[in-house]
């Protein structure tokens, strides 16, 4: 029995909305924003179905119609990208010696993923969360796949070199509040 | 294979794209190569545990999902009349959006919101502007003049007196601009002695969380702290405020700018009847 567009367009691209929504979440300010981008997504891809081809990767179709969604509305309301403030090191043996075993906690993955650049994060989430390969990521994203891979390496150093600083933090040696006046001021 | 050609290789290596031969070599070097293999056994921890905490976390898309096919519903063919009256209304859209970023510059419109879920490193954002803009003197446009400021403070924070009182000693107000730390916007209050200049970033409180690490106690509140480089960062959250101090200063120097501005919003809190709420002081960078 041959589906409705309808139907095809729910087997094919509506089940993709919750990956759309967990990125859109990390490039959008608040909540309403993210799901607004997301409905706008999928109603021009849903616009434009006639031209997607079946049997290729509706996913990655998907993310490349957000991504570019994501960055005119970025356009219109300007605001400049955070850059890493971090030094991110290029070189493989020049990173922090890390722990054996690494349990950060989960505020510590949100709050480093929150602070690098977004031409960091998005690549990490499409890669590690979302599974797109480095092919895959460069045509979403339209750049050469070494641009991928060399962007990947430097968002993985600095997620983790952010990790390692929020944890060390968490262990550094206490810090008294000597308040004016005798202390106490701090409820 | 080399050590850098491992690395070279590693995003593609993750994502199974390399082919055998590549594998095979890249493998044939981890067996060989205990530093590269421990970078590789770390990096698949810190994959694992990223990929574990955002796919773990429930997202809601029910409602996205019904608000779609209802407009799929309702327009379920793109004809050129359509087309037009698309135009119409983007060029409706356009003049409206043209009018309300005149009134009101990007990012005011969500001031004091408590909707959201995204949680980012205020204090990294609230450090890289304090550099840029205040140490660096960045070209930025700001707001002068304590009744203007006073009057936008109160406007976007229901208290206009917030900017006396979370001066610290010695210290008055000079200028102030709207800005953006972790996707959330705040005001950039800069204070100053007549020699040394503070930054007070300070939103009506949403849902943001400054989250930071916890490393002692004071009357029951958490006291957290962390020295790099020069900047020092020290925030607090008080139950209707988000307030974040950066300066150059001391530590301790930081953490009593920051701990004044907490006992004052916790006075303007006992003042107005409510239930007063200092969850943390945070002394971060």
């Amino acid at each position: 029995m041959r589906l409705s567009r309808q139907e095809e367009f729910e087997q094919v691209a509506m089940v993709h909305s919750k990956s759309l929504l967990r990125t859109a979440l990390r490039l959008c300010r608040e909540h309403p924003e993210a799901e607004d981008l997301v409905q706008e997504t999928l109603l021009r891809a849903w616009r434009s179905f006639e031209q997607y081809e079946p049997g290729t990767n509706c996913k990655a179709w998907l993310f490349r119609i957000m991504l570019n969604l994501a960055a005119k509305r970025r356009q219109q309301s300007y605001r400049a990208p955070a850059p890493d403030s971090l030094d991110e090191m290029s070189e493989w043996n020049k990173m922090p010696a890390a722990p054996a075993v690494i349990s950060f906690g989960e505020s510590n993955v949100h709050a480093a993923l929150g602070g690098m650049s977004e031409e960091h994060r998005v690549v990490l989430l499409l890669a590690v969360v979302e599974g797109f390969t480095c092919k895959e990521i460069g045509r979403i994203l339209e750049i050469p796949v070494g641009t991928v891979m060399s962007r990947l390496s430097r968002a993985r150093m600095g997620l983790r070199q952010r990790l390692l600083k929020l944890e060390q933090a968490r262990y550094a040696p206490p810090v008294r509040a000597a308040a004016p006046g005798g202390g106490g001021m701090i409820q | 294979m080399k050590c850098t050609e491992v690395e070279y290789l590693a995003p593609l290596y993750w994502s199974g794209e390399l082919e055998a031969q590549a594998m095979a070599e890249v493998e044939q070097h981890l067996k060989e190569c205990p530093a590269c293999a421990r970078e590789m056994a770390t990096q698949e921890q810190c994959d694992e545990m990223l990929q574990e905490t955002l796919l773990s976390e429930p997202v809601h898309d029910e409602q996205l999902r019904q608000q779609v096919w209802a407009e799929i519903q309702q327009a379920p063919r793109w004809s050129p009349s359509r087309v037009w009256l698309a135009v119409g209304t983007a060029a409706a859209a356009v003049i409206l959006f043209v009018g309300i970023r005149f009134l009101y510059p990007p990012g005011i419109s969500d001031f004091g919101t408590t909707a959201g879920q995204v949680s980012a490193s205020i204090w990294v954002d609230a450090a890289d502007d304090h550099n840029e803009e205040v140490v660096k003197r960045a070209q930025r446009k700001w707001l002068y003049g304590t009744a203007e400021i006073s009057a936008l403070v109160a406007e976007k924070t229901g208290d206009a007196k917030l900017v006396a009182q979370l001066a610290p000693e010695h210290y008055h107000i000079d200028r102030m601009r709207i800005c953006e730390l972790a996707m959330r916007t705040y005001l950039h209050l800069v204070y100053t002695d007549g020699r040394h200049e503070v930054s007070f970033f300070l939103r009506r409180r949403g849902g943001e969380q400054l989250g930071g690490p916890k490393l002692a106690e004071s009357n029951g509140r958490a006291v957290e702290g962390e020295s790099v480089e020069k900047l020092q960062i020290a925030g607090f959250q008080s139950q209707r405020y988000t307030v974040v101090v950066v300066s150059e200063q001391p530590r301790q120097q930081t953490l009593d700018f920051a701990s004044h501005a907490a006992n004052s919003v916790l006075d303007i809190a006992r003042l107005s009847g409510q239930n007063p709420s200092i969850p943390a002081v945070l002394l971060l960078h």
